[in-house]
């Protein structure tokens, strides 16, 4: 089946849910990111069991912080790692979004 | 009510540049003169949002930061110099910005935003910038904006990234509707290890100065209810729509966080700085 992720269209086999999505694209901190799927927000505890279908248009929204340093709290800043998109992919992405 | 203002000679030849402006003109000038911008985070983010914020005539301008600058601070905070390491950000900051413009009044809190702290601090502002670095204080930036309806502008920075979003709490989508809640503890790794770059973090600085100038003149379109999601390695921008969660626990029809609790501001990471009380008739109470 074919859906859409972070704008990007590729092809998935089906009956896969969005946890196995993470780990095919290789979202290494799953933790520290957010699932729309078709412009509807995921909670964490759904991905295991919602399935994709064809046509299907997902965003990984990543937690970022990264402004000042220890304004309050310690919790750290937000870093969230994946493995990153080849540059056509993500160009193609561009001319999809606008 | 305060005097009518009246823009000098001076003012108008400072800020003849804008007041060119559509949509700006004498009028917005004025407004942006009357208004007050809290700036969360003279960091990365918020050093360069401070410098335009300053330049463009934002009446008053709140600083907030505990920290003191570090030479590795300099590569992207562009408020503060060599000879400022040691010095508190707030007071190298507030200097640089009156030089810059002295129309401008600078406040300084050398403190850490707190649950305990954050309504009396957030009340006397119209727009706060979130310029801050940990999820415990973006989570709290957004929770007390919610309760104290103080509309704000959210930036993340990572690497060659980032990322912003413009929120009207009760209007238009918030954090927590994107985002939930803070990661577990432990599972973040510190700024250090992951790095960012400094034009990175000036270029979502200074969208977040747009977006507060067009809220406080009331012009052209927000970053509402979009993220604005941005690749400076490949130089690509892209919004990502979002919308209100109607499970959102701070701005759902079902909030779980209800208040700020101030309780736990004496805990030293700060992530419990709302708490989850279900109970309705607490919310919409700013
Ligand atoms: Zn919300």
């Amino acid at each position: 089946m074919q859906i859409q992720i972070n704008g990007i269209v590729k092809e998935k086999p089906d009956g896969l849910t969005v946890q196995d999505l993470l780990e095919s694209e290789e979202v290494e901190r799953p933790e520290m990111v957010s699932v729309e799927l078709n412009d509807h927000i995921l909670f964490r505890i759904e991905f295991r069991e919602r399935k994709l279908q064809e046509g299907d248009r997902v965003e990984f929204i990543y937690l970022m912080g990264g402004g000042a340093d220890r304004t309050a709290g310690d919790l750290g800043s937000a870093v969230a790692l994946r493995r990153r998109p080849e540059s056509k992919e993500w160009h193609d992405a561009e001319e999809a979004s606008f | 009510m305060t005097a009518p203002l009246v823009l000098s000679n001076e003012m108008i030849e400072r800020y003849s540049r804008q007041i060119l402006l559509p949509g700006i003109g004498g009028a917005g000038q004025k407004k942006l003169l009357r208004s007050r911008v809290l700036v969360v985070g003279v960091g990365g983010l918020g050093a360069p949002a401070a410098l335009y914020l300053a330049a463009a005539g934002v009446g008053t301008l709140g600083l907030m930061d505990a920290d003191e600058v570090d030479l590795s601070n300099l590569q992207r905070q562009v408020l503060h110099f060599t000879p400022d390491v040691g010095r508190p950000k707030v007071e190298s900051a507030a200097e640089k910005l009156r030089e810059l413009n002295p129309d401008v009044q600078v406040v300084t809190y050398p403190d850490r935003l707190r649950p305990d702290n954050a309504a009396g601090i957030l009340e006397g502002y119209d727009f706060v910038l979130d310029g801050t670095d940990s999820f415990a204080s973006k989570f709290l930036i957004a929770d007390a904006c919610h309760f104290g309806g103080k509309p704000y502008c959210h930036a993340g920075i990572l690497r060659f990234e980032g990322q912003a979003l413009t929120v009207f709490p009760g209007e238009t989508a918030c954090y927590r509707c994107v985002f939930h809640e803070p990661p577990p503890v432990g599972a973040v790794p510190t700024c250090s290890e992951a790095g960012v770059l400094g034009a990175v973090a000036g270029l979502l600085g200074v969208i977040q100065a747009a977006e507060a100038l067009k809220a406080l003149i009331g012009a052209g379109d927000l970053l509402t209810n979009r993220l604005l999601v941005c690749d400076v390695l490949r130089m690509g921008f892209r919004t990502v729509r979002v919308r209100r969660n109607p499970r959102c626990p701070l701005c759902g029809p079902e909030p779980t966080i209800t208040h700020l609790d101030t309780a736990e501001a004496g805990r030293p990471n700060g992530a419990a700085c709302a708490v989850g009380a279900a109970k309705r008739d607490v919310h919409g109470l700013a």
